[in-house]
């Protein structure tokens, strides 16, 4: 790995990122007025259900962090398949590993950047102040939710290149059964008993069951923290040979060059 | 050693259920100092021995050497390779001037060093007075003259040259001719050339190969043959 072709590349997604005014709203403009939105749900149920409303605002602030931090890679990668500007990346000698690192890194500042907004939001609108209450454990749900989202956009991108771009709106659609099926807002009992093994597998679940204690002032539990974290390292691990799996198949049966044309 | 050496590469993909060859058993070889055309119809598999040299593409059977490296086991070697084709194409959202930087930053030259190669390859290419201008905002002249700039950034080894005066008028092509003559001249660069003008191939190539249906049928100096009438004969015999 290169670390100026990483550079570069970085630079290539910010100047993009800045100028394609989509990308702005799509990462900036939603989760921000979703969380407002949920913000004076929360407000308006502080007097009948003040937990209720709080794990509502909490848990969309990890969903929305969740979803950046995915979609953006995915967005990316589909931009340069959509502009037909991936080609010209891959032939200057841009390997496919630098190719994902530095959406990787581009994607994390901007997810960060979200989250730093929507909790200032939070905290100067509506006094959320139970994330700051426990730094330590905010951090680490945080990160396991950024390193769970990686991971999604690594497979998600996989996917894409083995499938072929037709399947692009798996970028902003795919994350959402995965959300659904990690409990954000309910426990894992609400499902059906022969799901919730799976549900427990799920990249999210033990970070939003964790989320949810702290939204409701309940203790964290370190254990499930640690899973939390183990359950995103793995699908991080199991991810990046499914994406280099799929660059070698798709040089070979001819869809990465579709994919750039 | 050649420059460019393709051995026995065989390439199939499947099409509503059928097999067939995009390419089969091809064998070249480009000395380090020539431009060599490469001839045949649409669809006749020029595009993908491309791809497969710049490794956008792996053959199925064969290998490709680029200055003695396989491409398959040293893939770092297509970092050596400039490629100039008529679909060349770079996000909307770039300008003139951020292509020229950000290619300048993957192949790694210094601020300074990049600067200057992108003020004498815009100037060389009539692109002084656009470089703000954005990159879906150019004609299809200034986006070709645009590839061509871009693929010489890092002084390629070899250069790779599909169909590069496709679309463009007649004084730009000219002066493309004479640059491509004039770099393979001075700096020896060996180059594949795929084009549909036979003028072009005439007045640049020292060699020719005819592929048809994904095989080379012929291959042979340029001097003395009339490509056109060549050309038409080569058609009529693969038929």
């Amino acid at each position: 790995m290169k670390i100026n072709r990483v550079i570069a590349l970085i630079y290539y997604d910010m100047l993009v990122f800045s100028r394609a005014k989509w990308r702005v709203m799509e990462m900036f403009y939603f989760p921000i007025t979703t969380v407002v939105m949920w913000g004076l749900f929360s407000s308006y149920m502080k007097s009948f259900a003040a937990e209720a409303g709080l794990i509502v605002l909490v848990l969309n602030i990890f969903w929305n962090f969740a979803s950046v931090a995915q979609s953006n890679t995915n967005m990316q990668i589909m931009d340069d398949s959509w502009s037909g500007s991936i080609k010209q990346l891959l032939i200057s000698g841009i390997k496919e590993s630098e190719y994902i690192f530095a959406r990787i890194i581009s994607t994390t500042a901007i997810s960060v950047a979200l989250l730093a907004l929507m909790l200032s939001v939070s905290l100067y609108m509506f006094d959320l102040r139970v994330i700051f209450e426990k730094p330590a454990a905010s951090a680490m749900l945080f990160l396991s939710t950024l390193v769970a989202s990686i991971a999604m956009s690594v497979i998600i991108a996989a996917f894409i290149i083995t499938a072929g771009k037709e399947y692009g709106f798996l970028s902003w659609t795919m994350l959402q059964i995965f959300i659904l099926l990690s409990a954000p807002f309910y426990p894992v009992s609400v499902f059906p008993d022969w799901l919730q093994p799976i549900t427990t597998l799920m990249p999210y679940t033990a970070t939003f069951e964790n989320a949810r204690a702290l939204a409701s002032g309940s203790a964290i539990d370190n254990g499930l923290l640690a899973q939390g974290l183990l359950i995103s390292v793995s699908y991080l691990a199991l991810s990046l040979p499914a994406y280099f799996y799929a660059f070698k198949r798709a040089r070979k049966t001819g869809y990465l060059v579709k994919f750039g044309s | 050693m050649n420059a460019i050496e393709v051995i026995d590469v065989s390439k199939k993909f499947k099409v509503s259920g059928k097999e067939f060859y995009a390419l089969k058993d091809v064998s070249l070889g480009i000395k380090k100092d020539e431009i060599f055309g490469l001839l045949g119809p649409n669809g006749s598999g020029k595009t993908t021995l491309i791809n497969i040299i710049i490794g956008l593409l792996t053959a199925d059977e064969g290998n490709v050497k680029l200055l003695g490296k396989d491409v398959g086991k040293f893939p770092d070697i297509t970092e050596k390779v400039g490629l100039v084709s008529n679909d060349a194409r770079f996000h909307w959202a770039l300008n003139v001037k951020d292509v020229f930087t950000f290619f300048g930053m993957v192949h790694g030259l210094e601020k300074r060093e990049r600067e200057r190669r992108a003020s004498e390859l815009a100037d060389f290419f009539g692109l002084e007075k656009i470089l703000k201008r954005r990159v879906d905002g150019l004609s299809t002249g200034e986006r070709m003259r645009l590839s061509f700039a871009k693929a010489l950034m890092n002084k390629p080894s070899i250069l790779l040259l599909d169909e590069p005066t496709l679309g463009l008028d007649p004084s730009i092509s000219i002066k493309l001719r004479k640059e491509i003559k004039n770099i393979n001249k001075e700096f020896g660069t060996p180059m594949l050339l795929t084009s549909h003008y036979m003028r072009e191939v005439q007045q640049l190539a020292d060699r020719v190969a005819f592929i048809y249906r994904g095989e080379i049928m012929d291959t042979r100096d340029v001097r003395g043959v009339d490509l056109e009438k060549y050309f038409l004969k080569m058609v009529r015999l693969g038929e």
